[in-house]
């Protein structure tokens, strides 16, 4: 598995696990020329950005790779999707990460919601 | 949505209205407070999120904007927390706006949405009682201090909930209420008095007189002599403090962030004795935003310089303003203030840099120009506002073991406050002017009544002592007071003889040294 089929299969995990707690997914890998938002999916009327973070063992957690530049990246991101279905200020948004941590025998998800904002 | 609530803070040491405004709009989350923020307020930011996260409400995804009206005043302070959170809380739609009418909110929060006390509490309630706003919800630590004011109701709350419960009418907090008077009925309690001090009659009268005249003092004298004993119990003589100037200097401690906890109102004259080494901003206030310095700390009581020629020429140049127009004035780039300093100057200093010029028995060994450079660490002008000077001689052996019951604080104080009681009935029409020596040439002429033979003693006085212009206008002055401790219209030749005995550094054999 290279690291982008690695990358699509964490992905489809997350979907799996959004799908399962009732979320509206709207996007798959939304490419931008300021970055890529993994997910995008919708509940109780507002509109939710997914980074979707995977490593392997329990010592660093996949969130904690989220950092200032990614971020940014995907507030930038975020906004041109808002603008180009004509959304900007006409939705509430939050941004998640969906952290994944992996062994060989077994995979942990956890689901930060509201995880950062725009500075 | 839009919330509008009411809050304060202040700037120097007056309270100023601030209007909290709150609205969430869709758009990407973010947060963004505007109307000229101070660093204190700016870190508000993370204080509030995190604290409504805390207490167990969801933030908004919205764009929040929180505006701090008027946004032409710098606000400074922590007490904007509350009002901000409970401003998002209310626009988040957790409550109706309208609760808020009518209510003034501050406090700071703690990441677990508990509140803490404020500074500056005093003057804005004194705001609020001129603005005719009847409601403050405050921290616990602040109720009692903001409820010295009369006419507005304090409910203390422990925590952001508790705020919200009550707002909404959920939780019954009872109005702020505790014993005022006896608060004022302590005034001038003190843990020092003049009665411990054995001898020094010449010192201790002088003190009297500047007690009385609102003279300033500087004592010369050798180390050990008890300069500093004498100058700790000066507060003990001075007339109680009144509930309008205990009000004035508590102000200054609220704002400055120095009231003792148990104790929300300032009731005896401050005492301070700043170290030698002080800076001048130190002594009269200043720093990038304004605090108030050890002169307006002083303020309504005694500045004690101990060691006066140690202090740093600058310092002590500094104090000019405030001994001469009781308030010093401050500007900085961003903003310009005025704190109260009307103060009783006590300062001391050896006759010399080994101590022992003026001692009876032990050798000087410092040169005549070493002794004139220590004097001219003084400069003129500043001697000039300094009225009383006097030699403290060291006290005897028999002085010290001696069991003579000596005079208490209070005997000398009823004195004083006799005295006081004379010249505010002379200046009522004054403007500015409370004590003799607050007077200036025109009411000199105005009001010393110097009997023939007096300004005969006087013009001797002048011509064998060799006393200058300013020394011969201090003598009156003096004198005057000293008149008024007797309760006498008229100044006597023993008034005025013992008002040359105040002039030490007028003398000759100080300056031809």
């Amino acid at each position: 598995m290279d690291k982008k089929e690695k990358g699509g299969f964490f992905e489809l995990i997350a979907e799996e696990y959004l799908k399962r707690n009732k979320y509206k997914i709207i996007e798959r890998n939304f490419y931008t020329k300021k970055g890529e938002i993994d997910i995008i999916a919708e509940k109780n009327n507002v509109l939710i950005f997914i980074e979707v973070r995977s490593k392997k063992g329990e010592d660093i957690k996949g969130y904690e790779t989220v950092d200032f530049k990614k971020k940014k990246n995907i507030i930038e991101s975020a906004k041109i999707y808002l603008e180009s279905k004509n959304l900007t200020n006409k939705k509430d948004v939050r941004f998640d990460v969906i952290s994944i941590n992996f062994n060989d025998e077994e995979i942990t998800i956890e689901h930060i919601e509201d995880a950062f904002r725009e500075e | 949505m839009l919330a509008k609530l009411k809050s304060a803070t202040y700037i120097g040491i007056e309270g100023i209205l601030v209007d909290v405004e709150v609205d969430l709009s869709k758009g990407l989350p973010s947060f963004s407070l505007v109307g000229l923020p101070e660093t204190m307020v700016k870190e508000s930011k993370e204080r509030v999120l995190t604290s409504i996260r805390n207490s167990g409400f969801s933030l908004p995804f919205k764009k929040i904007t929180v505006n701090l009206a008027p946004a032409d005043l710098r606000k400074e302070g922590t007490g904007l927390d509350l009002p901000i959170a409970l401003g998002i809380i209310c626009a988040s739609g957790y409550f109706e706006p309208d609760l808020l009418k009518g209510k003034v909110f501050l406090g700071e929060l703690s990441l677990d949405g508990k509140l803490r006390g404020i500074k500056g509490i005093l003057p804005i309630a004194i705001l609020l009682k001129e603005k005719g706003i009847k409601e403050v919800i405050l921290p616990y630590e602040n109720a009692k201090e903001a409820s010295i004011v009369d006419g507005i109701s304090v409910y203390p709350v422990n925590s952001l909930i508790e705020a919200i419960e009550f707002i909404k009418g959920e939780r019954k907090i009872e109005k702020f209420e505790f014993d005022k008077e006896k608060l004022f009925s302590d005034l001038s309690i003190y843990d020092v008095d003049f009665s411990e001090v054995k001898g020094q009659k010449a010192a201790k009268r002088a003190l009297e007189v500047s007690a009385s005249g609102g003279h300033n003092v500087l004592f010369i004298g050798p180390p050990g002599a008890g300069k500093t004993m004498l100058a700790r119990r000066f507060p003990t003589i001075l007339p109680k403090m009144t509930i309008d100037e205990a009000l004035e200097t508590t102000k200054i401690y609220s704002c400055a962030g120095r009231l003792p906890p148990d104790k929300p109102i300032i009731t005896t004259r401050p005492f301070r004795a700043p170290h030698h080494t002080i800076s001048d901003i130190g002594l009269i206030g200043g720093g990038h935003i304004p605090k108030p310095g050890e002169v307006s700390l002083a303020h309504n009581g005694v500045l004690f310089l101990d060691e006066f020629t140690e202090f740093s020429r600058s310092a002590l140049e500094v104090l000019r303003q405030p001994l001469e127009d009781g308030f010093v004035s401050i500007g900085r780039a961003k903003s310009q203030v005025v704190f109260p300093a009307r103060f009783i100057l006590l300062a001391s200093m050896n006759p010399c840099p080994c101590g022992y010029l003026t001692h009876p028995e032990k050798e000087c060994t410092c040169t005549p120009s070493q002794i004139r450079r220590y004097l001219s660490k003084i400069s003129g002008p500043l001697l000039d506002r300094i009225d009383i000077h006097i030699e403290i001689p060291p006290i005897s052996y028999s002085e010290i073991s001696s069991k003579k019951e000596e005079e208490s604080s209070e005997k000398i104080r009823e004195r004083v406050e006799r005295a006081r009681k004379i010249q505010m009935e002379r200046f009522k029409n004054e403007k500015g002017i409370y004590f003799n020596a607050h007077m200036k040439q025109k009411h000199i002429k105005k009001y010393i009544n110097i009997s023939k033979e007096s300004e005969n003693l006087l013009k001797d006085a002048m011509e064998k002592l060799n006393l200058s212009a300013r020394a011969y206008i201090r003598i009156l002055k003096i004198s005057r007071t000293i008149a008024d401790l007797e309760e006498s219209e008229e100044i006597k030749p023993n008034h005025v003889a013992e008002a040359i005995e105040y002039r030490a550094l007028d003398r000759e054999h100080w300056i031809t040294l």
